[in-house]
């Protein structure tokens, strides 16, 4: 499984170059536009959204079938995308802290409990989004899930603003510690059956 | 009595056009054997039987003795595995991908990667994309090999390529196969190919096997009567698997050639070769 996980981040370091390109482009506008949301967002989207895009390049090169031909089993396929998710949202996380602090430094702002709450809650959606759309695309493949992925970002997105709508954001505001409380539990259970719908899926996969 | 590499026995497979029938053949240590057919005769969806990418419905493979289902993870540590011209992203490098490999093979050798590396003049930093379609498959077969394997499996990997890079691909599986312990199972429709270096061929056709033997037994037993078109009904059908017309008279693909040439003695009866073979069977239902 190592070894998959090593041919993903081999592809990631390729493309650094975009991601620097990219990250200085929104550390640029979070300085423009005093928030430095944009940035600490835009790290952990990009990284998270990496191993979506590794299913692309597995899909050019006709490696998952070459995957199937080695040692390694269809669940250890399947926990290498998983893994590959959660370091790379971590990562991001780590880098959207260090951008985020280098950017209360530079704005003589304070706050770095703020800081770590924003970082925190993007992995918590980097991770639930990953967590909706990797089954998907073993169910459904790159392709298609790609138009599936507006929709599942459109969906929590529609809700919210109604939620909003309907109630002045007053209940939202109370519901939001508390699911930021929960959010660890909540996004553990979400990984262990979205990891298990998926191998369920692969495994019967011709 | 020599013990068998590879072992089909009734291999089944159904799709909605199409399906692999109750095939059986049998891959002894030590040999190479040759899937020939045409395009969709079910050369790939055998191999990929055997290695578990798709799911059989009935039959039994197996590898080295052992069930390749029961034994997935033991076997494939044993088999090297050519599937297309690279099956790695072109932008990674050679040094990359044995980098990836080290991590799946326990048995990885990097000494003899590179020595192979050396040997088919690949550069090790130069992206799989700056390499030649010869050159990738050479790659591939680098990468199936350095684990040393028991069982090298290759689906159509001299297809598309120059004459020259064919021949050192065929040299290099001899080379492989010159280990007792050591078997190899390719598919092709180039036959030309097979015949140089295999020992046995199992020749497929619509999804059923139609002659799985010892090439030299094979090209023995098949040859080609020379006649008249008209003189085709002296010929009694059971002895020919096939025939084709020409302006200049008919071919018929006779089943035994001994006995063709006893019996018929009044026509020439000459060797037949692979191609000749699957050619004439390919017009069987012309007839």
């Amino acid at each position: 499984m190592k070894g998959l996980l090593l041919k993903d981040f081999f592809l990631f370091i390729k493309n650094i170059k975009f991601y620097v390109f990219a990250l200085g482009f929104f550390f640029v506008l979070s300085f423009l536009y005093n928030d430095s949301g944009f940035i600490s967002g835009m790290v952990v989207l990009y990284f998270t959204l990496f191993a979506v895009s590794s299913f692309s390049y597995d899909d050019l090169a006709g490696f998952d079938i070459y995957a199937r031909s080695l040692p390694v089993t269809r669940k250890e396929i399947v926990a290498s995308k998983y893994l590959l998710g959660l370091i790379l949202s971590f990562s991001g996380g780590v880098l959207s802290i260090v951008f985020g602090l280098i950017f209360n430094v530079l704005k003589g702002k304070s706050g770095i409990l703020k800081q770590l709450l924003v970082s925190y809650t993007v992995i918590c959606i980097g991770l639930f989004f990953l967590c909706l759309i990797l089954p998907l695309i073993y169910k459904f493949g790159t392709e298609k899930s790609r138009y599936l992925m507006f929709i599942i970002f459109l969906i929590p997105t529609l809700l919210f603003v109604g939620l909003s709508k309907m109630n002045a954001g007053h209940s939202l505001a109370e519901i939001l510690p508390l699911l930021l409380k929960l959010s660890p539990a909540i996004l553990v259970v979400f990984l262990v059956l979205s990891f298990l719908a998926s191998c369920n899926i692969y495994e019967r996969k011709e | 009595m020599k013990e068998d590499a590879l072992k089909i026995t009734d291999l089944t497979k159904n799709y909605k056009s199409f399906k692999l029938d109750n095939v059986s053949f049998t891959l002894p240590k030590g040999s190479i054997m040759g899937l020939i057919g045409e395009n969709g005769a079910g050369k790939s969806t055998t191999l990929k039987l055997i290695l578990n990418l798709i799911k059989k419905d009935s039959g039994k493979v197996a590898v080295f003795g052992l069930d390749n289902i029961e034994n997935e993870k033991k076997i494939k540590k044993q088999i090297g595995v050519v599937l297309d011209e690279s099956s790695f992203h072109y932008t990674l490098t050679p040094l990359q991908i044995s980098a990836v490999m080290k991590n799946i093979f326990a048995d990885w050798d990097e000494s003899l990667y590179a020595s192979y590396l050396a040997k088919f003049k690949l550069p090790e930093k130069k992206i799989i994309k700056e390499l030649s379609r010869g050159m990738k498959v050479k790659l591939s077969i680098a990468v199936a090999l350095s684990h040393r394997p028991k069982l090298l499996i290759l689906d159509e990997a001299t297809s598309g390529l120059d004459p020259v890079v064919r021949n050192e691909i065929l040299d290099m599986l001899l080379e492989f196969i010159q280990s007792e312990e050591n078997s190899v199972l390719l598919s092709s429709h180039i036959t030309g190919d097979l015949e140089k270096i295999c020992d046995y061929i199992t020749f497929i056709r619509n999804g059923k096997i139609v002659v799985s033997e010892a090439k030299d037994l094979l090209l023995e037993q098949y040859g080609i009567l020379k006649c008249a078109s008209g003189d085709l009904s002296a010929i009694k059908p059971e002895d020919y698997a096939g025939y084709r017309k020409s302006r200049f008279g008919c071919e018929v693909l006779m089943c035994n050639k001994a006995r063709a040439k006893t019996n018929y003695p009044d026509f020439v009866v000459d060797d037949a070769g692979l191609e000749d073979i699957m050619l004439f069977y390919a017009r069987e239902e012309n007839i």
